[in-house]
């Protein structure tokens, strides 16, 4: 596997522990991925899948335990800096959470908000610089969509749209990216192209990246390293062609505390 | 997609029918409050007399004028345009004030715009403040700012301007307030500031409504203007009075359908531009 020395920041989770709403998500979860390398998350739904990687973002805060992103430990962060840090990371929402009635372009280009001023803003929405546009055209090309920029975003079919949160997501030239099931909402071809462009691209541009998904099939084909969580731990975390039904089947078992 | 606030999907059923029933008990309590008799409508013969002279006119308006004054075989028709020209005169400054001050006040008043929870400190007076602003009518103002200022037309902008701020202030801030906030938060999340993700993530969706809005306010201003006149501001109402009073029923009709026009005309551009904003 070609790994681009670019800009690739490594994640580090270090007995990290998070309580939402008073209930524990995360237990003493320790994870370590080096730049530039693709992980699989899988396991059931609450398992913690999505806090895990919000905590990467720092849009959730550890109560227990340190989490470094290239090495710099989130918690000791300010707020100038911690944005600085998110500006660094992308994030494709399962919801995607594009603007619907902005055109394409406008929302790739909004990837890269957190790099610009309050008037850059405002240049980068209504008068885009040029290299900005060709940037922008640039990634739609690579996520096979080029001919849609200036088309209204909702407009587009559900995969394009997905498209466009990818292409917005690496818009911000980031060194990690981050999606959270990306395919839970999309047919098994879609779901097995949409994994492909994200492996790709993020091989392509040296990026580390996290996915959530369940399928594990989907986690064989494409990643290299898969961590199974269940009830807020690491159950396991292996290399992803080491994945196999036995273990799924107990990542995935109805818990009997649960039924009763 | 955000759960739906007030009522769910299966207490909308419900809470409408229970709407209607108390509309209709306080209908039934409000007529009995005022006294009111359909009975006491029926009009004397004097009044069947007018009605009939009045409405008799609706398909004849009139082109000259009726009375002494000569003022060429178009008369009522040229009158009509210019009180026209400045009734749209009166209601796009009136509404191009309220504007600034309703967005202003809108921002300020809404909470999307305000991180975490010093937000109250600035919506709460900002919004009070627009109530107090709507809660006097526009001829309560004209009269209050008449007897301050005398009839300059200022008098009669501010007097529109001042209750429709108020209530652009809080339509806007609402509908600011309803819009999805999903997008500003991915932004936020990626390097984005508050402001940032709210002027490119949250603005854009509320702004075909706020734009539709405001149009329907300028469509309201267009009448107030018209009836400020009544004042003695030169628009529609100063006229449509005056040739009432002088039981000129065709100028009236004519001053009427101006209105009529205006307000179409207004119906019609501002569909098109909400066509332009949602396509």
């Amino acid at each position: 596997m070609i790994t681009a020395p670019v800009r690739a920041a490594g994640v580090g989770l270090a007995g990290v522990s998070v309580r939402l709403g008073g209930r524990p998500v995360l237990a003493d979860v320790d994870l370590e991925v080096v730049p530039g390398q693709a992980v699989a998350l899988v396991g059931p739904s609450g398992a913690g899948k999505t806090t895990l990687l919000r905590l990467v973002n720092g849009t959730v805060r550890a109560d227990r335990g340190r989490v470094t992103v290239g090495g710099r430990d989130l918690a000791a962060l300010g707020p100038g800096a911690l944005r600085a840090l998110r500006a660094d990371i992308g994030f494709v929402h399962q919801d995607l959470r594009l603007v619907p009635n902005l055109r394409v372009s406008q929302n790739v280009l909004s990837g890269a908000l957190g790099r610009r001023s309050l008037p850059g803003t405002l240049r980068l929405m209504l008068r885009p610089a040029a290299a900005d546009l060709h940037r922008a055209h640039r990634l739609l090309e690579r996520v096979g969509i080029p001919e849609k920029l200036f088309e209204r975003t909702d407009r587009l079919s559900g995969g394009q749209a997905q498209r466009v949160a990818v292409a917005r997501a690496l818009f911000q030239q980031p060194s990690v990216l981050l999606a959270d099931e990306p395919v839970a909402s999309v047919d098994p071809a879609r779901a097995r192209a949409t994994l492909a462009l994200l492996v790709r691209l993020a091989r392509e541009e040296g990026l580390t990246l996290l996915v959530s998904l369940h399928d594990p099939q989907l986690v064989r084909e494409h990643f290299g390293r898969v961590v199974g969580l269940r009830d807020g731990r690491v159950a396991f975390d292996r290399p992803a062609a080491a994945l196999d039904e036995a273990l799924l089947a107990d990542l995935y078992r109805l818990d009997d505390r649960d039924a009763s | 997609m955000r759960p739906e606030r007030r009522f769910g999907a299966t207490g909308s059923l419900g809470a409408s029918v229970g709407v209607l029933v108390l509309g209709l008990a306080a209908a039934w309590a409000s007529g009995r409050v005022l006294d009111l008799r359909a009975g006491d409508l029926a009009p004397g013969a004097g009044g069947w007399q007018l009605a009939g002279d009045f409405f008799g006119r609706a398909l004849r308006p009139a082109l000259a004028f009726e009375g002494a004054y000569d003022g060429g075989r178009l008369g009522v028709v040229l009158q009509a345009g210019r009180a026209a020209v400045t009734t749209v005169a009166f209601a796009a400054a009136a509404v191009s004030l309220s504007l600034v001050g309703g967005l202003v006040m809108g921002f300020l008043g809404s909470s999307a715009w305000w991180p975490g929870r010093r937000a109250a400190a600035v919506t709460v007076p900002v919004r009070l403040l627009a109530a107090a602003m709507r809660s006097v009518h526009e001829l309560i103002w004209a009269v209050l700012l008449l007897a301050a200022f005398g009839t300059d037309r200022l008098v009669a902008v501010l007097a529109i301007a001042i209750p429709y701020a108020g209530t652009l202030a809080k339509v806007f801030a609402e509908m600011i307030d309803e819009a999805p906030r999903d997008a500003a938060g991915a932004l936020a999340a990626a390097g984005a500031s508050p402001l940032q993700g709210f002027a490119v993530g949250l603005l854009p969706r509320a702004v075909p409504d706020m734009t539709a809005y405001a149009f329907y306010r300028f469509e309201c201003a267009l009448r107030s203007a018209a009836v400020l006149g009544f004042f003695g501001f030169p628009t529609l109402g100063y006229y449509l009075s005056a040739s009432f009073e002088n039981l000129h029923y065709g100028e009236v009709w004519t001053y009427l359908y101006a209105l009529f026009v205006l307000v179409l005309a207004v119906d019609a551009w501002s569909g098109r531009l909400r066509r332009e904003v949602t396509r």
